[in-house]
């Protein structure tokens, strides 16, 4: 059993005695001082345009996170409060940590330490502001290494005072429950049991700390309990007041007299709240160092070779399938195939605005074709087919113009020089598509091995990127357009003048007029045959290439195959 | 006092500058810093994909390392983790897209190592001017990447701790470096793709001392103080070298002073295309 003696002192002189030598603990703490600022061993801070933050954290493990951002104060993520953007309050606490990112190693504490929550603050960023200090209070200030003489304590508070100090919320409490009213000479009791037993009085109030009261006797006087726990036996009896906060009640709590008022700390925070900062501050001294930055996965600056062998691949991927379709369309459709080459060959300019108003004309028609098969009752079933279909048309024969301008490329190169190419076969049709399919998708190719050089080629890059982007435009249009003029290579109408006179093949009209034939004139030097199925023309201006075949019949004629065959 | 005024005078502009760019909102100041806490020994990996770099020694003998960054939050974000004694800082792109030349100015990092703890460190780098001074922090090991980058290194002070090897890779790059042997390094190995690398041993102190080059295209040239015996061997038909001193014996070339000097320089040089240049310098 332990006995109280009254003090001659009132308690809300103690709780003043007590606050006050905070304030002064907030610059001398007697216990251990030593050079604190060695004890943060971690900041982050971070000043933009959408939030100014900072953590730190401690050698003891404990760590404080403060932010403003969108508008709110927060405080180890929990919102404490609402500042103004562009205020008063803001503009002074991205001041602190501009300052505190520009200033020399280790100077973050002296800084924080420094700073002062401005005036003429609103109530809600004054709310705000005294959070914010509070926490600097408890992390910061307290670990301040100002050698200033100790202030005397009032006798038997050290304890008490370190313990209000490793829990500021129990301070904020202690302020309330000193503000309320003031309480009778107290007894200070911090962590320990407390029992009075049963027919026993004492006298005199209680202040308890993270203690447990066991009251099977009288307490003449209040009692204020932080943390902790009270149990009134069936006896038991408290002639004040219980004003309480973060504790278990057990008993006759009917044997209050005074009643009992749990206490709401300063800022507002419910026990449940305080509870759980608590709680959460456990955790954060317990957790592993923390970064508000996420880490992710590095992206590697050499990821230009990745990206090179990346556009390499795709482009032959693009070439295999091309090179594909161009075979296949060669092997099933070779006449078609020959007729757009020519088209596309003797006239490139009306090809190429047929191909360009074709290209930019598909759309409306198509959106035209779904609204004219909507509007009817019997198109309505064709809406169905039209929708996919016009596009898959479009494409397809998007790609014979380009398959076919590729042949003509391929063809020219044949007719040139080219080193690298004397070994391979340019006159073979399938090597004029593979070859001109080549030279449309080298700046593509280019560009991607200049890529895996490095990002000094960047320029290069996208100047290739652009050229053949243009390239591919051009030739895309020239070839669909000379798919629309002859349609779709079956009326080598544009596509029958002579191969000769232009630079890219000796090669004959294959649909010309039989010179040999009776009543025939011929329209142009003499022309080798080459049969219907084949899609190259026979006669070749360069030797060594035996293997063309010498003959062909000349196709049926058809209405309209005497037109010129010029860039009309 | 003048030092004091020097950093006054040079605090001010630094701390109006970050004023002027808080006021102006379109930069993102973060910034790490971390004490010594009895650590052995910490791996740093940096990787930053463009802009300005900058390393340095920490002013204070007990932090582990300070990180400022600066860059547009919109392009970047900030990498940090640090445990187990292995620190991962930078840059990286935000989103994936590929950042620009022009957005890559929009970033800068400067990096203070402290010289209590000893370092492993490799430094990872695309398009990036960089400035670094290697005196005065703790060494064990240093490797450098870069992509397309123009690089100062200079060591200012001697290297605390034996230095096991100094790795750089360079791409397309002009690099410049001096006072490499203050590091201590016991082997520098150098890959470089194209541009010119410079490499100034001075300082070097250590009884043996091994380079192994290899070069693409481009030019490197290594500066060996006066008094260290050079040998250099070398392979490839289209480079050229250009060190007059040197006197071939066999397989290999020999300043005259390799029987008898206390200090020597093994080098050896792979190129395909390009120039090696073997120079004397001071220290």
């Amino acid at each position: 059993m332990r006995n109280f003696h009254n003090s001659p002192r009132a308690v809300g002189t103690r709780i003043a005695s007590v606050v006050s030598a905070l304030v002064l603990a907030l610059l001398t703490l007697p216990i251990g001082l030593e050079a604190q600022e060695p004890e943060l061993v971690f900041n982050q801070l971070t000043v933009s345009s959408q939030e100014a933050s900072l953590t730190l954290e401690f050698e003891d493990g404990s760590s404080l996170s403060a932010s403003l951002r969108d508008g709110g104060v927060f405080v180890d993520g929990a919102e404490v409060g609402r500042y103004t953007s562009g205020g008063v309050l803001e503009s002074s606490w991205r001041g602190l940590l501009a300052s505190a990112v520009a200033a020399d190693n280790g100077q973050v504490l002296n800084l924080l330490r420094d700073w002062t929550a401005p005036e003429n603050l609103s109530a809600d960023e004054a709310a705000a502001a005294s959070a914010l200090s509070a926490e600097l209070d408890r992390f910061v200030r307290t670990r301040s290494s100002a050698a200033e003489p100790a202030g005397t304590l009032p006798a038997g508070t050290e304890e008490l005072l370190q313990e209000i100090l490793l829990e500021s919320e129990y301070l904020k409490a202690l302020t309330a429950a000193a503000l309320a009213r003031p309480l009778s000479p107290a007894q200070v009791i911090v962590g320990r049991d407390f029992r009075i037993e049963a027919g026993q009085t004492v006298d005199g109030s209680l202040l308890a700390l993270n203690s447990r009261l066991d009251l099977e006797g009288t307490l003449d006087g209040d009692v204020v309990l932080l943390g902790g726990g009270l149990r009134i036996g069936p006896d038991g009896r408290i002639t004040g007041d219980l004003r309480w906060t973060d504790a278990e009640l057990d008993g006759n709590l009917e044997a209050i007299d005074g009643g009992s008022q749990e206490i709401e700390p300063v800022l507002g925070l419910s026990s449940e709240d305080l509870s759980e900062r608590i709680r959460a501050e456990v955790r954060s001294a317990t957790a592993e160092a923390r970064s508000t930055v996420t880490p992710r996965s590095p992206r590697s600056p050499f990821r230009g070779i990745v990206r090179g062998l990346g556009g390499l691949f795709q482009t032959a991927v693009t070439f295999a399938i091309l090179l594909a379709i161009g075979l296949g369309v060669l092997h099933f459709f070779p006449r078609e195939l020959d007729v757009v080459s020519r088209t596309a060959a003797q006239a490139p300019g009306r090809s190429f605005l047929v191909g360009l108003a074709g290209s930019v004309l598909a759309l409306p028609v198509w959106v035209s074709g779904m609204v004219l098969l909507a509007v009817t009752v019997i198109g309505l079933p064709l809406l169905l087919l039209w929708i996919p279909a016009l596009p898959i048309v479009v494409v397809g024969l998007m790609i014979l113009g380009f398959v076919a301008m590729s042949r003509n490329v391929g063809r020219w190169v044949s007719h040139r020089n080219v080193q690298g190419l004397e070994g391979m076969d340019t006159s073979r049709p399938a090597m004029q598509i593979g070859a001109g399919l080549l030279i449309l998708l080298g700046a593509f190719a280019i560009a991607s091995v200049l890529q895996i050089g490095g990002v000094i080629f960047t320029p290069f890059v996208i100047l290739l990127k652009i050229a053949g982007y243009l390239a591919t435009l051009v030739v895309g249009c020239i070839g669909f357009g000379a798919v629309l003029l002859s349609r779709a290579g079956r009326d080598p109408g544009y596509g029958r003048g002579d191969w000769d006179p232009d630079p890219w093949a000796p090669s004959p009209d294959p649909f010309a007029p039989d010179p040999h034939a009776p009543g025939k004139p011929s329209s142009g030097p003499a022309h080798s045959a080459e049969p219907a199925h084949s899609a190259e023309p026979a006669h070749s201006a360069e030797p060594g290439r035996s293997e063309e075949p010498t003959t062909h019949q000349d196709p049926p004629a058809t209405p309209g195959d005497e037109g010129e065959g010029v860039d009309r | 006092m003048i030092r004091c005024t020097v950093l006054a005078l040079t605090a001010i502009p630094i701390v109006l500058g970050a004023s002027a760019e808080l006021a102006g909102q379109d930069r993102t100041s973060t910034q790490f810093e971390r004490r010594a806490s009895g650590e052995s020994s910490v791996d740093v990996n940096v990787r930053f994909g463009a802009g300005d770099f900058t390393l340095g020694p920490t002013l204070s003998g007990n932090h582990l390392y300070r990180a400022t960054l600066e860059y547009l939050e919109e392009h970047w974000e900030p990498i940090h983790t640090y445990g187990s004694g292995r620190l991962e800082l930078g840059l990286q792109s935000r989103g994936g897209a590929p950042r620009s030349l022009r957005q890559g100015g929009e970033a800068s990092m400067e990096l203070r190592l402290g010289p209590s703890v000893p370092v492993d460190l490799s430094l990872e780098m695309g398009a990036v001017r960089a400035s670094m001074d290697l005196g005065g922090m703790a060494l064990r090991s240093f490797e450098l990447a870069t992509g397309a980058s123009e690089t100062r290194v200079e060591v200012s002070r001697e290297n605390p701790v034996e230095m096991s090897e100094l790795s750089l890779k360079i791409g397309a790059a002009s690099f410049r470096a001096e006072g490499l042997g203050r590091l201590n390094p016991a082997r520098i190995s150098v890959e470089g793709g194209v541009g010119e690398v410079r490499l100034g041993l001075e300082g070097l102190s250590r009884d043996e001392t091994e380079i192994a080059a290899s070069m693409g295209l481009g030019a490197l040239e290594i500066t060996v103080p006066d008094g260290v015996g050079i040998r250099l061997t070398r392979s490839g038909l289209l480079s050229t070298l250009n060190a007059p001193f040197l006197e071939r014996r066999g397989s290999a070339h020999y300043s005259d002073d390799w029987d008898t000097s206390d200090r020597r320089v093994r080098i050896s040089v792979e190129s395909a295309l390009g120039s090696v240049r073997i120079i004397r310098g001071d220290g």
